[in-house]
């Protein structure tokens, strides 16, 4: 037989465990609340357009390295420019500044390779701009 | 025996207090449930009803009142014209349940593809600025 203290322990323990399931119930639905996923889902088309109104001034200045890049003898920084240098360097017995402007040819020549990949790619970045709506 | 008899009315209360707060919590969240309330710090959209009835809209012609002015009437009839129908309503209702993007070209945007996005401008915007350091050099 039960004393009437363990009953009211008893009971106690089934009101604890009633409060505990209501608070594990109720607890994730304000947590809900807090979640700003609404807030950033409805600012994604802001910042694609941002985005994409940045392409066409990366356009404009990839476009003029690359020019600069490919110009002639004369062009200051273009490839030819670095190898008339380097030749007069050479023949002037300059050779350690030979060495230093042949290193900067070799990544020069790179560069012109990546400017180029990078202006196909935001050809393809205004595309998708385009297929979302956004005309670039 | 004095102390024992104290402390089991007491415990009772206790007791029962503690199930009527379980109680409240629980029904409170049904509540909750029921009226749809998710807490959102938003500002509540207005529910779009779309009331799908076999009533076409009137197009009488308006009536001209003193007072009204015949353009008034005018505007009236070409707004009236614009009025959708019962069946285009109920065209719109059934497309619209079944996908919410029907009617715009535009594809979904996620988070990680706009993250991407900015991402290769900024890459590319770093790489210029880089290439620009390069040539200032000669």
């Amino acid at each position: 037989m039960t004393t009437p203290r363990r009953s009211a322990k008893s009971m106690l323990m089934i009101g604890a465990v009633v409060v505990t399931a209501g608070a594990a119930l109720v607890v994730p639905s304000s947590a809900q609340a807090a979640t700003p996923s609404s807030a950033t889902t409805d600012e994604l088309p802001a910042r694609l357009k941002r985005a994409c109104l940045r392409i066409p001034n990366l356009q404009i200045r990839t476009d003029n390295f690359i020019t600069r890049l490919n110009g002639d003898a004369s062009t200051r920084g273009s490839l030819l420019w670095l190898q008339a240098q380097i030749d007069d360097a050479n023949a002037k017995g300059r050779t350690q500044l030979a060495t230093v402007l042949e290193n900067r040819l070799a990544v020069r020549t790179q560069t012109l390779e990546v400017l180029t990949h990078r202006q196909e790619r935001l050809a393809n970045l205004i595309e998708r701009c385009r297929n979302h709506g956004v005309d670039v | 025996m004095s102390q024992l008899s104290r402390a089991r009315p007491r415990a009772r209360v206790l007791s029962i207090f503690t199930l009527a707060l379980g109680a409240v919590s629980v029904v409170g969240l049904g509540a909750c449930t029921s009226s749809g309330a998710r807490g959102d710090t938003t500002a509540p959209q207005p529910n779009v009803k779309i009331a799908a009835t076999d009533e076409t809209v009137v197009t009488e012609p308006v009536v001209t009142q003193p007072g009204v002015t015949a353009t008034t009437a005018a505007a009236l009839a070409a707004v009236a014209d614009t009025l959708p129908t019962a069946t285009s309503v109920q065209a719109a209702s059934s497309t619209t349940a079944a996908s919410p993007q029907a009617g715009t070209d535009a594809v979904v945007l996620t988070e990680a593809e706009v993250a991407e996005f900015e991402q290769q401008l900024d890459e590319i915007d770093q790489l210029l600025t880089g290439v620009n350091a390069d040539l200032s050099q000669d």
